[in-house]
């Protein structure tokens, strides 16, 4: 019974209560609910995947930008895929799920993509391949977790993920904008 | 071993959280243990509130948007309760969107003066399920709430866009309704 003062229940009416019981549908109604359950896929599949994806990009890029410093030593370029188009091509649908902060985080992202398009020829092709690889990684973990939390605005986990996602990318594109500045 | 065969002394509500955090990693047979176990509360619930022909529907309206929600389960309350809450939330999402207060009430003073003139036999006067099916909707949803959920009027109040003393006319009407009822009359 609720317990908030008011009229006290007449006693006939409080032993009919008493007697009600709970009674299961006519039909098992769990062949209709299954098909409904949508797959579940950040627990599990974000927990593993984004993990190693946003490791090994990040594991291509400091090897790309750390052999850059220490091995190249000349400014000698190969013309292959862009790095500004790699990282141009990150996901725009995903922007609707960003919340402000993270839609502050991809405002810097837009502003380094443009200082690494400006400088990116500074870096040897091998480079820019690696760099590139994380950064389409990287690109994929965000469209992954953008895809999640549109799915699941309300799950805080899939929202740390996609911040940390964009943060590290960030933190490429600095890491790559500061060897580009300084080498140019 | 199985989750629903605890270990003596396993208290039955660290099964159920067990149970709904394996659902919410998509464990689609602990979800459906989950299912076996609520089917009926959930199902009863919502017959009460929202009716026989709708029961059916509702009930697995609430167990697909539970699967859909379980991600957000903190444990902070057994997930009957959680799922019982939802449960409600789905019944009043389908029957009252849209209606106003004034709406809700001015319908059930009519509703309420067609149930009791057309009370039951004295035969199952004294089956208040059938008795609870003739109130008008506001009035048997507070009733249900109240005297047999046990909610507050604070909390049914909230949940369902009231006042607290329109939800306490709702009761005092509902139960005379049923004492009326009850009695054959």
């Amino acid at each position: 019974m609720g317990s908030d003062h008011d009229e006290p229940l007449d006693p006939r009416l409080r032993d009919a209560i008493a007697t009600l019981r709970d009674s299961a549908p006519v039909e098992d109604l769990w062949p209709e609910i299954a098909p409904h359950l949508a797959p579940r896929h950040p627990a599990g599949t974000l927990l593993l995947r984004w993990p190693a994806a946003i490791a090994a990009g990040l594991i291509i890029a400091a090897a790309s930008v750390g052999g850059t410093l220490l091995i190249q030593r000349d400014t000698k370029t190969v013309p292959v895929g862009s790095v500004a188009s790699a990282t141009a091509a990150a996901p725009g649908n995903a922007l609707a799920a960003f919340t402000p902060a993270d839609a502050a985080l991809q405002q810097a992202i837009q502003e380094l993509e443009l200082l690494v398009g400006k400088t990116e020829a500074a870096l040897d092709a091998e480079t820019r391949e690696g760099i590139m690889q994380s950064l389409t990684a990287l690109d994929q973990a965000i469209a992954d977790a953008a895809t999640q939390q549109r799915a699941m605005p309300e799950d805080p986990r899939i929202a740390r993920y996609l911040s940390s996602a964009l943060q590290k990318k960030l933190g490429v594109l600095r890491a790559v904008t500061q060897r580009t500045v300084v080498r140019t | 071993m199985t989750l629903l065969t605890p270990l003596a002394g396993t208290p039955a509500l660290d099964i159920e959280t067990s149970l709904a955090r394996a659902a919410a990693e998509g464990d689609e047979r602990a979800f459906e243990r989950l299912y076996r176990r609520h089917v009926a509360r959930v199902h009863t619930l919502v017959r009460r509130m929202a009716g026989d022909d709708a029961a059916d529907d509702l009930t697995q309206d609430v167990f697909i948007r539970a699967w859909q929600k379980l991600p957000t389960f903190r444990a902070e309350s057994a997930f009957g309760t959680w799922l019982h809450r939802l449960a409600v939330n789905v019944v009043l999402s389908r029957h009252r969107s849209g209606q106003s207060e004034r709406k809700w009430v001015t319908d059930d003073e009519f509703a309420m003066g067609q149930a009791t003139r057309h009370a039951p036999h004295p035969a199952i006067a004294m089956d208040l399920e059938a008795a609870i099916r003739r109130l008008p909707e506001g009035s048997r949803q507070v009733f249900v709430l109240h005297d047999v959920e046990g909610w507050t009027h604070q909390e049914i109040a909230g949940r369902l866009g009231l006042v607290v003393g329109t939800s306490k006319s709702q009761l005092s009407r509902a139960r005379a309704a049923l004492r009326r009822m009850l009695d054959g009359l």
